[in-house]
């Protein structure tokens, strides 16, 4: 009997001893602190299954200090609480707790014919109806809409204030904070009086999810989803967006979840351009489609000057005058524009240069000397876009600095007459409009391009152009509900492959292609995506990733070819060009009945000893006959991993009661932090720092007295996160007592 | 009696020498001082108690040995003491950390405590005193003292060097405390400092010299 007992007793302690191990490598420290600290407070929490709201109520009563905000029905499985941190961290059965985000709204004639907006309206569907949207409701989650505008109110079907809480979508209206982007958006799609959206017969239903100044959170844009979903609407326009990149918040999560109850999702794919990984959710979700913007044909003014080869690209300031001139204009040197240095410029074109005076006051002061135009170079390397603050009645531009030193040197020399030249530039990519891949996923994402640069639409009270990746959004979603008229049975997967199997790839202005993860499968035609007879699914391969580590890779992926006409047909898969390091392996050719689909493997073998390209992208062509699909394909060789922190070290500064700590970030931080626990408990008992977006390097911190924590002993972990790994250096720290 | 441990392992003797070199860095003392602890925790844990435990291997079932969780505390003499907390806890992650803090009382010479905290189950843990010096003994022997006032039971002392009249004064003082050393030195100097020695291993650490 004693000797069970003893037993016992040791297996007890060895129990502890083990579950202490496990404390102390698995300490685990809450978020660190946000600048807005009221956001911080509500959190998204995900469940596994969904719960009824007295379920999570029964659930949350041992925690009196947390509030239940939110129930979602539909979105996700989940619900949004608010309360202090530490609480929020301990809530039970929770799969996992985001801090909500948030979220901003990212700031039409021609660009709806170029994508082939007006002559899908001579195709009729199977009742006979022209294609505009007939019959189908385009949810549109933003700032709101003004329904009483009187291009909007035909086809406003009512909707949701998940901002108020109540049923009236109406913009935010009054002094500061004032919205109108939803209204531009709904407009895009859907305007229908002295502008016409993609699909002016589709029914619009408002999500105001987006408050004063176009700013929302996390729970206000997932409550939209959840009542776009129970609403059951055909398509849902999201034109806004964060700068996560990453696959897996809890709004990207409940998009692909609307997916899957049938609802088209676009998205737009954020303004963080023109650096790769800047796509931002929820422009990340894998089911939506994500949306780059592309420029609209735009007449760019370039000049020319006898004594250069090169023509000069202006670059038309923000509220400046069209840029029109028509015959030879002498060009003066007017300082930097102050009113004493713009001499004889009567009917004469003045260079400034930029600095001292706003552009607006160097503009009036060449007006007043009666100049006809106006060019401010930069004095800092590069281009820049500038803004009029008044409407003045003469054109202004912005050069380059070396562009506008060499004029001014010519100008010092010998009189100069420049001519201007209209060029027509199209589709190109915007320079704002974020870029791919999603980091974790390797997906493609944008997905497509739309016109996003100068888009005229509807706001409340007029009309206004505005450009954006969110301007760009609304031209697919509109696409999209066309799609659905034309074949309603369709469901979302299929209506995104027709867009990107029949996006055209576009060019750079020296005729190089955009990467595959800059512009997706390319800019969307609508009348080809309507009438094609071919879908490929999914539209855009991916391939993963591999290491350099690994040796010969096959990577395989499958797409669902699905042939929609009446008649067979033959496909054959163009041979993609040669590479070193890389073979393709697929059918060449095969054959598909009427309504007959096959699946086909695609696979991709690497040497990663001869292959050493880091991203690895291009397009598969499949062709039927005349007509080719592209498929956009992405493979990405993984960076070694490197340890995003070393060579902590925490003593005590020169000034008494002063500590500096040091620490080396490789690659620098997105976020940092010294979290302390207590060594006892191993409770956690705050940060004794913590940053965000470090840079790289060794950073080097002096903490006065008032930063410190009490007295003692602590563990402490000093953790780095970048590009979704965060590694950590756990150590002990000791604050002296003042005595010492 | 008390018994005193010398660890002449090459790779502590190798690492040792380049913590007594002035020229060595504070980085670099400060990483030295670390990995000499994570060796001597390997040494100093040799009698830990071990129990059977059955285990299923992929061939047939064995009977194999496991930790017999064994509840440790670790205490290191404040300030130099905490250079080598991270090096044992590497080996010892289950350990709770204690402090003790003392002062010389410019008066009498004797040490007094200004800061101690020690884990809330004192009775139960098997502890480990650490300091890098063991010069006089004097604070060594008053912060095992305040350990004992405070209910510990099982104490080892461990130190990176060691002068003989410290080891003596803290035999004499604490014949049930165990003494672990990776280097006894030649004797004190008449500034108390251990000759060769390292010169102040707390200034040495947190480069405030």
């Amino acid at each position: 009997m004693r000797n069970i007992l003893y037993l016992t007793v040791m297996l007890l302690v060895l129990q502890l001893g083990v579950s202490q191990a496990v404390a102390t490598s698995k300490l685990t420290h809450p978020p660190i602190p946000k600048q807005d600290k009221s956001v911080e407070k509500v959190a998204i929490v995900l469940t596994e299954d969904f719960e009824s709201q007295q379920e999570i109520e029964k659930r949350l009563e041992k925690h009196p200090e947390v509030k239940l905000r939110r129930v979602f029905k539909h979105a996700i499985p989940g619900y949004s609480v608010e309360g202090p941190l530490q609480a929020l961290e301990n809530i039970p059965e929770a799969k996992q707790v985001t801090p909500v985000q948030s979220y901003r709204a990212e700031a039409t004639a021609t660009n709806i014919e170029l994508i082939g907006g007006e002559r899908v309206r001579g195709i009729l569907d199977s009742k006979g109806h022209r294609l505009s949207g007939k019959g189908v409701t385009v949810g549109v989650i933003d700032t709101g809409i003004d329904y009483e505008h009187p291009d909007l109110h035909r086809n406003f079907g009512g909707g949701h204030d998940l901002v108020d809480g109540d049923k009236d979508p109406m913009e935010t209206k009054g002094v500061g904070g004032s919205t109108l982007h939803g209204t531009h958006v709904s407009g895009i799609i859907a305007a229908n009086g002295r502008i016409t959206g993609v699909a002016p017969d589709a029914k619009i239903i408002g999500y105001r999810a987006l408050g004063p100044g176009g700013t929302g959170t996390t729970e206000q844009v997932l409550a939209a989803i959840d009542q776009a979903i129970e609403d059951k609407v055909d398509v849902l326009n999201l034109s806004l967006g964060n700068e996560i990149n990453g696959p897996d918040l809890p709004i990207s999560l409940a998009i692909n979840n609307a997916v899957e109850k049938g609802i088209v999702a676009v998205t737009s794919s954020g303004n963080s351009g023109p650096n790769r990984w800047t796509v931002g959710s929820p422009g990340t979700a894998a089911k939506a489609i994500s949306v780059g913007a592309s420029t609209p044909p735009l007449k760019v003014p370039y000049l020319s000057v006898s004594s250069q080869a090169d023509r000069i690209k202006l670059q038309p300031l923000m509220g400046s005058e069209k840029w029109e001139l028509d015959r030879s204009i002498e060009i003066v040197d007017g300082g930097i524009g102050r009113a004493n240095e713009i001499k004889n410029a009567e009917g004469k074109m003045v260079l400034v240069k930029r600095g001292t005076l706003t552009f607006t006051q160097k503009a009036k002061n060449a007006a007043k000397a009666g100049a006809v135009g106006v060019i401010i170079f930069n004095n800092t390397a590069g281009s820049f876009i500038g803004n009029l603050e008044e409407k003045l009645d003469l054109p202004v531009a912005s050069i380059t600095l070396a562009e506008g030193e060499q004029l001014r040197k010519t100008l010092k020399k010998t009189q100069e007459f420049a001519r201007l030249d209209l060029v027509e530039e199209q589709d190109q990519l915007a320079d704002f409009s974020s870029r791919g891949p999603v980091t974790v996923t390797w997906d493609i994402k944008p997905d497509v391009v739309a016109p996003g640069v100068a888009i005229e639409s509807t706001v409340p009270g007029g009309y206004l152009a505005l450009q954006g990746t969110s301007m760009a959004a609304p031209h697919v979603a509109g696409a999209a509900a066309l799609i659905k008229q034309a074949h309603p049975k369709w469901n979302p997967e299929q209506i995104k492959a027709a867009l990107m199997n029949t996006a055209l790839p576009i060019q750079d202005e020296t005729g190089k292609g955009y990467r595959t993860y800059e512009q997706g499968a390319g800019r969307i035609q609508v009348e080809e995506a309507v009438k094609t007879e071919t879908l490929v699914m999914p539209g855009s391969l991916q391939f993963g990733r591999f290491r350099l580590s690994d040796h010969h890779h096959r990577h395989t992926t499958v797409v669902d070819v699905q042939n929609h006409s009446t008649e067979s047909k033959r496909y054959s898969f163009a041979i993609p060009k040669h590479e070193d390091g890389i073979e393709w392996e697929m059918p060449m050719s095969f054959e598909l009945e009427a309504g007959e689909s096959k699946k086909v493997e695609i696979s991709m073998l690497i040497d990663p000893d001869v292959f050493k390209g880091k991203i690895h992208d291009g397009y598969l062509t499949l062709n039927e006959g005349s007509n080719q699909i592209n498929l956009p394909y992405l493979y990405v060789l993984e960076e070694p991993d490197y340890p995003r922190i070393m060579g902590f070290a925490f003593a005590p500064a020169d000034k008494p009661g002063h500590y500096r700590y040091e620490v080396y970030l490789p690659g620098g931080a997105e976020e940092f932090g010294i979290a302390l626990f207590d060594p006892e408990s191993y409770r956690f008992v705050g940060f004794l720092d913590a940053r965000r977006n470090v840079k790289k390097g060794l950073l080097e911190v002096e903490l006065s007295p008032e930063e410190m924590p009490a007295e003692g002993g602590y563990l402490a972990k000093v953790f780095a996160k970048k590009a979704n790994q965060e590694d950590r250096i756990d150590t002990h720290l000791f604050i002296f007592p003042e005595e010492q | 009696m008390a018994k005193v441990y010398v660890f002449d392992h090459p790779l502590i003797q190798h690492k040792l020498t380049f913590i007594r070199d002035k020229n060595t860095g504070t980085k670099e003392f400060r990483e030295l001082v670390d990995e000499v602890a994570t060796l001597m925790a390997f040494e100093i844990t040799r009698d830990m108690p071990l129990e059977d435990m059955e285990v299923e291997t992929p061939v047939q079932k064995t009977t194999s040995k496991v930790l017999a969780g064994k509840k440790m505390g670790l205490v290191p003499i404040l300030r130099a003491g905490i250079g080598m907390v991270d090096g044992i806890l590497k080996l010892i992650p289950a350990a709770k950390v204690g402090h003790v803090g003392l002062y010389r009382d410019p008066k009498t010479l004797m040490p007094v405590e200004y800061y101690v905290k020690l884990p809330s189950d004192v009775e139960e843990r098997d502890f480990i005193v650490v300091d890098p010096m063991l010069a006089t003994g004097g604070s060594a022997i008053e912060a095992i003292r305040s350990l004992k006032t405070r209910g510990a039971k099982h104490i080892k002392f461990m130190c990176l060097i060691a002068a003989p009249e410290g080891v003596e004064a803290l035999k004499e003082a604490h014949p049930d405390v165990d003494i672990y050393i990776a280097a006894l030195d030649e004797k004190l100097n008449d500034h108390g400092y251990i000759v060769p020695g390292l010169g102040d291993a707390g200034d040495r650490l947190f480069g405030t010299k």
